[in-house]
């Protein structure tokens, strides 16, 4: 394998690492396959001996594991991430104690809600959950709301009609 | 060897090798393969946990057209070298005990 089809995959493989994250890691493993090709490796050799790159995900998500649990101690940025994460959750139950009315929905909310859960467990960034929450108010617009909606509309109606009918 | 007991081993050697003046990754690789055997995988998270614990710090210098990571050992990377000996000796005194106990068991 060429070097450039290494990092490529590795890339790939490393999908769940924040980008300035990904960057480095792809940045010091081009950095150690072309010291390797210097001291006199051909790029097959050196890529290679920099090794396997499923052993290198694994290695890096043994590690990734740790380096969360210790950032999210320290750093104000995993905080914010942490709170987002949770109004994220929030409002997925919202949605589901709000507008489900039927077994249907209400397997659709959860389902969602744990999708929501692992991302913000497993830390996987922002974007991941403004992705989920803005498929599932797309979904709930979708499944849900239509009916409670209908529902709250002709009670409010009711309910003027009413007051109307009152003076 | 156990991984963790070797990682732990391997953040003092690289921090030894960093006491005697900048280096970069395969260096890094070449110098401490000399006593323990290391691949870029187990080093890359060794570096990063050094860099986190503020032992190390690392600028880019640029060199045959590309980009090569330096690694320099702070004031607190040299204090942890300083007290590394004191912390074997407490090392050796859990791996008599460990000997110990398992040489009771072997004798019945």
């Amino acid at each position: 394998m060429d070097k450039i089809t290494f990092l490529k995959e590795l890339r790939k493989k490393l999908w769940f690492l924040p980008k300035n994250e990904l960057d480095k890691t792809i940045l010091y493993y081009s950095e150690m396959i072309s010291d390797r090709m210097d001291a006199g490796m051909s790029e097959e050799d050196a890529v290679r001996a920099v090794g396997n790159i499923d052993d290198i995900v694994d290695s890096v998500k043994r590690d990734s594991g740790f380096e969360q649990t210790a950032q999210n101690v320290s750093s104000a940025g995993s905080i914010i991430n942490k709170i987002i994460s949770y109004i994220g959750i929030a409002a997925l139950y919202f949605a589901i104690f709000c507008l489900v009315s039927t077994a249907v929905e209400l397997v659709f909310a959860v389902l969602f809600c744990i999708i929501a859960a692992i991302v913000s467990i497993n830390g996987l960034g922002i974007g991941f959950l403004i992705l989920f929450l803005g498929f599932t108010f797309i979904l709930s617009a979708f499944f849900l709301a239509t009916i409670p909606l209908c529902g709250y509309c002709k009670a409010g109606i009711r309910y003027f009609k009413k007051l109307i009918r009152r003076y | 060897m156990d991984i963790q007991l070797k990682r732990g081993l391997i953040e003092i050697c690289v921090l030894s090798v960093l006491s005697k003046g900048d280096s970069y990754g395969y260096a890094l690789i070449r110098d401490v393969s000399t006593c323990v055997d290391i691949s870029e995988s187990t080093l890359y998270p060794i570096l990063k946990r050094l860099e986190n614990a503020k032992l190390l710090t690392e600028y880019t210098v640029e060199y045959n057209g590309r980009l090569r990571k330096y690694y320099t050992i702070t004031n607190n990377g040299r204090k942890r070298l300083t007290e590394f000996p004191a912390e074997w000796q407490e090392m050796s005194k859990i791996f008599s005990f460990i000997c110990n106990n398992s040489k009771e068991v072997q004798n019945g």
